[in-house]
């Protein structure tokens, strides 16, 4: 069974001022394996933030299902919403969002701690430490790194809790090439130690490291990608033809 | 009517820092309308004692007059950061200075037009209520408050001249800054605070050495001498200890692991740590003004509750004649104050009268003798007074049993560090000639009773006239004082008491007649003086409910600058906060622990203040009592009352606050930004 599925999603907004709704998602279907590493792509206004937030949820589907692990997403209730996010999801953010006033450790222990799960935290720090080569950063203070050290710390909070799923939101959108690159690396790490991955994105490299491609456009799948035996540097071209083709339909 | 527009849309958009704001400007008009109305309002001209309660009514406006001006320009500082953005945004859409300085401009015309009208009106309002009040405390006549164009003109002087101010700062800030410096938004890198133990040691010592100092100050003289320096110590020692203490507190939770990794401390304890750096400034502050609040409720309530048993005990009769002669035959007998009655239609009873020797003073030395002092500013003064065996009994209708250099002691003002010497003693000694002291009287009947000297006092009851002179010739000796001479050992006071059911204008008349008679002696060194329970009762009602009433006044204009104070700081961090809860949310704090760990927050910042400064009250409570009793009024239990109910009132007012805020706070925090 799929870790994750997304079956006929369909968003629409009210906008306050008039009567007419905003169709932000149409019908989006698709489903992630456990252990899959998926890129969402799509340009501004293509709906993508918005499933996103759907499976964060952080939103609320107009209709269709989101399942995860078979729980139904839409029928978890309100209070129970934030303790769902922090046991079975761990997010990454374009501004990496660490709290200013925590220390780099207590940043990533935040999770446990709102969980009430602080059991064994030092050992459960250790090894995600050395894995994301932070480990000499613990007491400083976020306002004290590079973006690059920054959204490491942030990768280290989602994944202390041992996340079904990662989410990440243009993790590389506010990083330079080099720390990009970085970044992206530290996911296909996580992959390979059989993270669930999705992340969305519009940045053809970033997505080029992803082992399937979803393309939105006009809030549903338009294409999707498989990259099979291809390498990265096959994958970028692969994904920048898909995009221009995307592109071009449009014309 | 564009510039008009968006004037008017910026004040709309800013409407949580405005509307303060004008709360603020409008109180304050209201206030200072109200004390100019007072000052001249004929119900207060009429008055008995008007020269007093006027003068201090000006005092009271002097001080709200510069509270109203600090706490306007305060508030419109906030008002103006949120201002800036929207300007920054006009200018880049192509707005020239010129057109914001019009925007400006419109702003503040409207500002004050509007506080000017809620203000003078509700000040009116207000003004006739508060008369009422201020009337009822003096015990005055009438009520008659007119509408007074002077005060009028003075309060609008004054805010206009406030808002050309705020005006020009406004205009001055528009001009300098930049387009750019205008958008951006005031993000700013706040370090890890560290610890600071020098800030810590130094603030501790001056809190230690200034509760030390009212809880040992000795005498109301000294507490007059010492209250400012307690009083500055314990103002430096509060923000020294706000800036450091709360820093060591925290961070040594912070190591606690098994506290602070729980998630109801987690957020609270880092958070309030960088909060505490940036707000140790104004807590330390908003708890001196609510001490202040405090002491000043707390003194001037006890003055006008105190105020009638003060004057009944200085009073056992209506009236009491005093005369001090040089030669007992001079004093003026009862039939001719009698006679005097008579001729002016009235009647007098329950006459009594005693002598006593004028007043000496002296101190105990170091081997315990009790000897003349050169000079009244000495350490450890005493007034001191004789009175013979037969005057006493005559007083008390007891007898007294006294022997050959035997007396009785009677002390009052007696729980000071030197007065509490003669506890001990079972003999009293002038250095030259010892005495046994019989009794320790806890009061003399009939004698009044109300402490209006500044010393203790004592009087000693002698056994007989040779033990009289012989102690005479010891404290009225030139040689060893400056403050007496030989002569005066002969002299006496008498005082007559009598009640006496005579009109205002019949006692004009009477006690005329009898200083007259004074005049008339050829004795230039006598006096006779007359005090009236009527009078002085009036007096000290002016004195002490005048006092009370601005009490009053300053309590609430105190308690209401805190409470805009408090709101303030809470929602310009409000806005810093939104983004932190933000996190919060996204990364799985429910709806739920985000407002607990914000009802926390604010509890603390809330609570801090009012246990802090009720600890002060706490601690400057000795040093207030020995304040009030240099103002002669005792602390009575009404006093204790009158505390509770002062820190009570308080709390409900702040309870008010608190919870106007922390809704505004709660609502501006969890809007999450999409």
């Amino acid at each position: 069974m799929a870790l994750l599925s997304v079956n006929h999603l369909k968003k629409e907004y009210k906008s306050k001022r008039s009567t007419q709704k905003v169709q932000a998602l149409k019908d989006v279907d698709f489903q992630v394996d456990e252990g899959e590493f998926i890129a969402i792509m799509g340009e501004s206004g293509s709906g993508k933030s918005t499933l996103l937030n759907c499976i964060a949820t952080l939103d609320k589907p107009t209709a269709g299902h989101i399942l995860l692990n078979g729980d139904e997403l839409a029928s978890l209730k309100d209070k129970n919403l934030a303790e769902y996010r922090r046991d079975h999801l761990g997010f990454v953010f374009q501004d990496f969002n660490l709290l200013d006033t925590l220390s780099v450790k207590d940043n990533i222990y935040l999770p446990l701690v709102l969980a009430k799960n602080t059991k064994g935290k030092e050992e459960k720090l250790d090894v995600l430490a050395k894995q994301l080569g932070i480990a000499d950063l613990l007491n400083k203070y976020p306002y004290e790194l590079s973006g690059g050290q920054q959204q490491r710390v942030a990768i280290g909070r989602a994944l202390i809790t041992k996340p079904e799923l990662l989410l990440c939101d243009e993790p590389t959108g506010a990083l330079d090439s080099k720390n990009a690159e970085d970044i992206l690396n530290v996911f296909g790490d996580c992959h390979e130690a059989g993270q669930t991955i999705l992340m969305v994105t519009h940045s053809s490299l970033s997505a080029s490291h992803a082992g399937r491609v979803l393309f939105i456009k006009d809030g549903t799948v338009f294409h999707q990608l498989y990259r099979g035996d291809k390498s990265e540097q096959e994958m970028l071209v692969a994904i920048n033809d898909a995009m221009t083709n995307m592109l071009g339909g449009q014309a | 009517m564009f510039h008009f527009k968006l004037a008017f849309d910026s004040l709309r958009k800013n409407r949580e820092s405005y509307l303060p704001f004008l709360l603020a400007a409008s109180t304050a008009i209201a206030l200072n309308f109200l004390m100019q109305l007072l000052i001249d309002a004929p119900g207060v001209k009429s008055l008995m004692m008007a020269d007093i309660v006027r003068l201090l009514l000006v005092l009271g406006q002097v001080v709200i007059g510069l509270l109203s001006v600090v706490i306007m320009i305060y508030s419109y500082s906030f008002l103006r950061k949120g201002k800036q953005k929207e300007f920054g945004l006009y200018s880049i859409l192509g707005l020239k200075k010129k057109d914001l300085l019009k925007i400006s401009f419109i702003q503040q015309g409207i500002s004050f037009v509007a506080s000017l009208l809620i203000g003078l009106v509700s000040g009116f309002v207000f003004a006739k209520l508060m008369i009422l009040l201020l009337i009822k405390l003096i015990n005055g006549a009438s009520f008659k408050l007119d509408f007074s164009i002077p005060a009028l003109l003075f309060t609008v002087a004054i805010f206009t001249a406030i808002f050309f101010v705020l005006t020009i700062v406004d205009g001055v800030a528009v001009y300098r800054t930049k387009t750019l410096d205008l958008m951006k938004s005031e993000k700013k890198a706040a370090n890890q605070p560290k610890n600071r133990w020098l800030l810590f040691l130094l603030g501790l010592t001056a809190l230690v050495i200034g509760y030390g100092l009212s809880l040992t100050v000795p005498t109301p003289v000294k507490a007059i001498k010492q209250f400012f320096v307690a009083a500055l110590l314990i103002i430096i020692a509060t923000y020294l200890l706000f800036m450091a203490a709360s820093t060591l507190v925290l961070k040594a939770l912070q190591k606690k692991d098994s506290y602070y990794y729980q998630s109801k401390h987690f957020i609270t304890v880092s958070n309030m740590l960088f909060r505490m750096k940036q707000n140790a400034v104004g807590l330390a502050s908003i708890t001196l003004l609510s001490t202040m609040t405090l002491v000043v409720a707390l003194t001037t309530a006890s003055m006008f509750f105190g105020k009638s048993s003060l004057v009944n005990n200085l009073f056992p009769r209506t009236t009491i004649v005093s005369s001090t002669q040089s030669s007992a035959s001079n004093h003026p007998s009862f039939q001719s104050i009698q006679g005097s009655a008579k001729k002016d239609g009235i009647s007098i009873t329950n006459e009594y009268d005693f002598d006593t020797s004028v007043p000496f003073y002296a101190k105990f030395n170091e081997k315990g003798q009790f000897i003349p002092v050169p000079q009244s500013d000495n350490e450890g003064v005493h007034q001191g007074t004789l009175m013979k065996k037969s005057d006493y009994e005559k007083l008390t209708k007891q007898k007294a049993n006294l022997s050959d250099h035997e007396i009785l002691v009677y002390q009052k003002g007696g729980d000071s560090k030197d007065a509490k010497q003669l506890a001990h003693k079972s003999s009293l000694s002038d250095g030259k000639q010892r005495y046994q002291i019989k009794d320790k009287l806890s009061s003399i009947k009939n004698y009044p009773d109300g402490t209006n000297s500044v010393y203790p006092e004592i009087i000693i009851v002698t056994a007989n006239d040779a033990d009289y002179q012989e102690l005479a010739s010891t404290y009225f000796d030139s040689k060893a004082s400056d403050l007496v001479d030989e002569h005066m050992a002969s002299w006496t006071t008498r005082q007559i008491l009598f009640d006496t059911d005579a009109n205002d204008d019949q006692k004009d008349q009477f006690f005329g007649d009898l200083q007259n008679k004074n005049s008339a002696t050829p004795y230039n060194k006598s006096i006779i003086s007359v005090q009236d329970k009527s009078i002085v009762l009036k007096m000290s009602n002016a004195l002490y409910g005048g006092f009370f009433f601005i009490g009053i006044l300053f309590s609430l204009s105190f308690i209401l600058a805190t409470g805009l104070m408090i709101y303030y700081k809470q929602i310009s961090e409000g806005k810093a906060d939104r983004d932190q809860f933000d996190i919060l949310q996204k990364v799985g704090m429910s709806k739920n622990e985000i407002k607990k760990t914000i009802r926390s927050q604010i509890v603390w910042l809330f609570g801090l203040p009012i246990v802090v400064s009720i600890a002060h009250l706490g601690f400057a409570f000795p040093m207030i009592q020995k304040l009030l009793l240099a103002f002669a009024v005792p602390m009575s239990v009404a006093v204790y009352w009158i505390m509770a109910i002062t820190i009570l009132l308080m709390i409900v007012i702040y309870f008010a606050i608190y919870k106007i805020t922390s809704r505004t706070y709660f609502k501006q925090v969890t809007e999450l930004q999409r």
